[in-house]
Order: C-alpha cells, then sequence, then structure tokens
C-alpha cells in the first residue's frame, strides 16, 4: 500500500473519530442552559465536527475506492468472514453518507438561532436527539469499521 | 427577522431529509436494479462515488426550491420536521443494515 493510501485510511479513522469526539461534546453542553460563551463553544466545535466528517468521506472514499474494491474486498469475501464486507461495509458506506447533512443541519441551527435556542425549548430538545444520533451513528460506524479491519487480518 | 431564520432551517432540514430518503432508495434500487448500478458507475467512475455526489445535489436542490414553499414555518413546525429528520435517520440505519443482512442471508 502507497504512503499515499496509509495516510488516507489512517487519516478517515482518526478523523472520523474526532467527528463523533466533537459531537458528544456538543451534546453535553447542549444539556445545560446556553449562553454567549455556551453557543460560542456549540458554533465552533460543531463546524469542526462536520469539517471532520467531510474529510473523513473524502480520504475514507479515496482509500475505499482506490485500495479497498480492488484488493482488500475480494481477499475479505473469499475468507471466513465474507459477511464483514457483504453486511457490515456495505451498511457502513451508505450509512456514513446520513452523517454529513445531519451535522450540516446541527451546525446551521447553531449558527442562526444562536442563544434564542435556550427560549426554544422544542428546538433544542430534538437537536439534542439529532447530535445523540450523530454520535450514535458515528461510533457504529467505527464498530463497522473495527469489524472490517478484523476480517482483513484475520483472513 | 425570526422568519427568515426558520425558513433557512426550514430549507436545510428539507434537504437533509431528501438526501437521506435518497441514499436509502438508490441503496437499494441499485442493489436490485443492477443496470442502476452499472450507470452509476459509467457516469461516475464508482457507484458509491455517485451515490454521495447524487445524494449532495439533491440535498442542494430541495435547500433551494424549499426556500420558495409558500409556507410560513414556526417554531413548532421546525421542531416537527427535525423529528422527522431524527426518526427517518433511525429507520433509514435500520433499512439499510436490514437489506444487507437479506441480502447476504437470501
Amino acid at each position: 500500500m502507497s504512503v499515499l493510501l496509509q495516510f488516507s485510511l489512517i487519516s478517515h479513522i482518526f478523523l472520523g473519530l474526532l467527528g463523533i469526539i466533537l459531537f458528544y461534546a456538543v451534546l453535553m453542553v447542549l444539556f445545560k442552559p446556553i449562553d454567549f460563551k455556551r453557543i460560542k463553544f456549540l458554533r465552533r466545535v460543531s463546524l469542526l465536527g462536520l469539517i471532520s466528517f467531510l474529510s473523513s468521506w473524502i480520504l475514507g472514499g479515496y482509500y475505499y475506492v482506490v485500495y479497498y474494491g480492488n484488493i482488500v474486498k475480494p481477499l475479505i469475501k473469499k475468507s471466513a468472514y465474507p459477511w464483514a464486507h457483504s453486511i457490515f461495509m456495505e451498511a457502513k458506506e451508505h450509512i456514513f453518507l446520513f452523517l454529513p447533512f445531519a451535522a450540516l443541519v446541527a451546525v446551521l441551527i447553531f449558527y442562526i438561532l444562536g442563544e434564542e435556542l435556550e427560549q426554544k425549548q422544542a428546538i433544542k430538545k430534538t437537536v439534542i436527539i439529532l447530535s445523540s444520533l450523530i454520535v450514535i451513528l458515528g461510533a457504529i460506524m467505527a464498530l463497522t469499521g473495527i469489524i472490517i479491519s478484523g476480517a482483513a487480518r484475520l483472513r | 427577522m425570526e422568519n427568515k431564520k426558520f425558513k433557512i432551517i426550514h430549507s436545510a432540514i428539507c434537504g437533509a431529509i431528501a438526501a437521506v430518503i435518497f441514499i436509502v432508495a438508490i441503496t437499494v434500487a441499485a442493489d436490485l436494479y443492477l443496470p442502476l448500478k452499472d450507470w452509476l458507475k459509467n457516469v461516475f467512475s464508482h457507484h458509491w462515488v455517485g451515490k454521495g455526489i447524487l445524494s449532495l445535489a439533491i440535498f442542494g436542490v430541495v435547500c433551494f426550491f424549499g426556500w420558495f414553499l409558500p409556507i410560513e414555518p414556526s417554531e413548532e413546525k421546525i421542531r416537527k420536521i427535525l423529528n422527522l429528520l431524527n426518526w427517518l435517520l433511525i429507520l433509514g440505519t435500520l433499512a439499510i443494515f436490514g437489506f444487507f443482512v437479506w441480502e447476504a442471508l437470501k
């Protein structure tokens, strides 16, 4: 594997995990009353989370299209664990596409509503659910990634 | 001013909802109807790249046209449509996982 592909794979994992951590931080702050300081934090951290997911998408996509599909996928499919690709990779590569859109909605709400979010409790509660789903889906993506790389190592 | 803020948020949520529905639909359709998968490969070099680009395009188009929808978004309407997005994220995840489990077992 070339250095560029190694860099893409490692960065994809790192940035994906970073995105999850950042949205977890967003979620924790959302449970507190939103003031000027906290909305500033929510805006910056959620934007960084969105950028992390978008970067992870591009880098993971490059690795997937150039290397995984041609080299790793056939090996996993011929191994004792073909389900690691046919179920987990197939699901991961498509469910991942939800994350940037969900994250973008959260970012826009923080930037547009700002501190008003505290007065709009109905919206705040649904943003808490949205942020929780981003963290949960991100964690599912990370876990499926572990299953796939495990299958590639054990083949 | 508040109405304008709500309208931008409403349009973005509509775009995200359309993108999530599209991703689920094209994922299932392209696996069941191979000419669609081949078309995605031919046009975008890889079916997954095609799904990503098309979902971004659908998000953009629906956001744009969502702005012109003759509705007055309120706090309650934003809550309802955001709840719909949350449910679609859950159901979309289950649908995609379920579909690939079914495909692997059949």
